[in-house]
């Protein structure tokens, strides 16, 4: 395993040669030429066309659908270790009234994967979700987010409260403060400890083959086996490509000091500050982020809905409640 | 089951072919792992050997730092000289989890083997006992 960075490269199923990235340097001069093909059984299910932009020096991949000249523009933001795959049931629902974009983040989905861990940090998601934001174009957008959505998004949101018109907030926090979940040697510190995390998230992939499964209720079966499963193994094909989906959970503070205390602590002193109207969605069944973090946002944002509860959701909301999402980015959308 | 720690002399009867099978860029992401590994290295004059349960020869040691490199510890498999070994990723899992059980056992305080197990059992780690 040697250092840089895991392109797109390569994905080998059956003896068929599904896809195919590569990038050549020259003198500075750089070009890429990328081809995808997903396997048909993937492609059936998330049957958007790919795109890429160049951010930080990485190409960032993310699915943009929608009729021009729509009104507003829809970023989805995911968590981990999931991808913009995440959305493939919400962007059909919503694309006719919006513009509808779904990033991967570096490390994650199609998009480039840095092999070192020092890459990922929380400050360089958040540059370059600013910079992939800022790039697309359009004025005013709505953020969805999820998970690490959340300080992602929320941080973006703070730092460009003109650009942004609305939220939707899932599933996620936004204070330094831990979840008892993320504080709690047993099982999530164990999990991402030095040397386990290495076994369990790199060279074994866990977080997919396991985490998604426990992590949902609704619809909990298609993690068992089958093209989901499939579709969210399929960018995580080696260790390395793996290293951003172990870095997330070693960004997140425990205690004064920590990395990213300052910035979580930054974000929950803004959300007061949020000029505009947020909803809240959330998976009462989620084992990471209780429903007290709903209503918490509910209470620290001032324009803010009354929390929306799905009794049978869980953490990945996206997979166990498509259509409810779907209606609450509707109403953002008719509010601004 | 417990790993067993062998001489660099009694590792170098195996062959000196290595292969990597993990590596851990950050192993002070919790500074008691990093304190009790550095010691352990130290002690072993920068690498260690191990002989898991499958018998299977392992080296515990620093990457080589380079410009651009991974950094962090890594552990190797010695492979027999000559000829194409293949090593069954399954029983590499159940060395590296035995591994796993000895640095829980050195780094102490509220890392337990137990703690270890359960989190094995509940996300069906792959080397981990089924139930904990």
């Amino acid at each position: 395993m040697g250092a840089g960075v895991v392109h797109s490269v390569l994905y080998i199923s059956c003896g068929e040669v599904w896809k195919v990235g590569f990038r050549c340097g020259n003198n500075g001069n750089r070009w890429r030429v990328r081809m995808i093909q997903l396997p048909p059984q993937i492609r059936e299910i998330y049957p958007f066309q790919s795109h890429w932009i160049e951010v930080k020096g990485y190409g960032m991949h993310y699915v943009d659908e929608g009729a021009e000249g729509a009104k507003a523009t829809v970023v989805l933001l995911h968590g981990n270790p999931t991808w913009s795959f995440i959305y493939r049931e919400i962007i059909p629902r919503i694309s006719h009234a919006c513009r509808t974009v779904a990033p991967d983040y570096l490390g994650f989905g199609l998009s480039d994967k840095p092999s070192d861990e020092g890459w990922y940090t929380l400050e360089n998601h958040i540059r370059a979700m600013t910079e992939f934001i800022n790039g697309l174009g359009s004025r005013r957008v709505i953020l969805v987010v999820q998970d690490w959505g959340g300080p992602i998004g929320l941080s973006y949101a703070l730092q460009n409260p003109n650009n942004v018109s609305g939220m939707l907030i899932m599933n996620t926090w936004a204070w330094p403060e831990p979840s008892q979940f993320h504080a709690s040697v047993m099982p999530w510190r164990m999990l991402h400890a030095p040397f386990v995390g290495a076994h369990v998230f790199l060279r074994r992939n866990v977080l997919v083959e396991r985490g998604l499964y426990l992590s949902t209720v609704r619809s909990r079966q298609l993690f068992r086996q089958g093209p989901v499963l499939d579709a969210y193994r399929l960018p995580f094909s080696s260790p390395l490509s793996r290293v951003g989906m172990l870095a997330f959970p070693r960004n997140i503070p425990l205690r004064p000091g920590d990395l990213n205390w300052d910035r979580m602590k930054g974000i929950k002193d803004g959300l007061r500050t949020l000029p505009f109207p947020c909803r809240i969605l959330w998976g009462e069944k989620d084992i990471v982020f209780p429903p007290s973090n709903a209503h918490l946002f509910h209470k620290l944002i001032p324009r803010c809905s009354t929390p929306c509860m799905i009794p049978d959701g869980g953490h990945f909301i996206q997979e166990d409640a498509p259509g409810e999402i779907a209606r609450e980015v509707l109403m953002l959308l008719e509010m601004i | 089951m417990a790993i067993e720690w062998i001489t660099r002399k009694d590792a170098d009867r195996i062959g000196t072919r290595e292969a990597q099978v993990l590596i851990e860029q950050s192993p002070d992401h919790y500074p008691e792992f990093n304190a009790f590994v550095q010691r352990e290295l130290e002690r072993g004059g920068g690498s260690l050997f191990f002989r898991g349960i499958s018998g299977m020869v392992y080296r515990v040691g620093t990457v080589a730092e380079k410009p651009g490199g991974l950094r962090g510890v890594e552990i190797c498999v010695r492979l027999a000289a000559g000829g194409v070994q293949r090593v069954p990723g399954e029983v590499i899992d159940r060395d590296l989890w035995a591994f796993l059980g000895w640095l829980m056992q050195g780094v102490g305080g509220e890392w337990s083997l137990e703690a270890l197990r359960k989190v094995g059992a509940i996300y069906r780690v792959p080397g981990a006992p089924e139930r904990a």
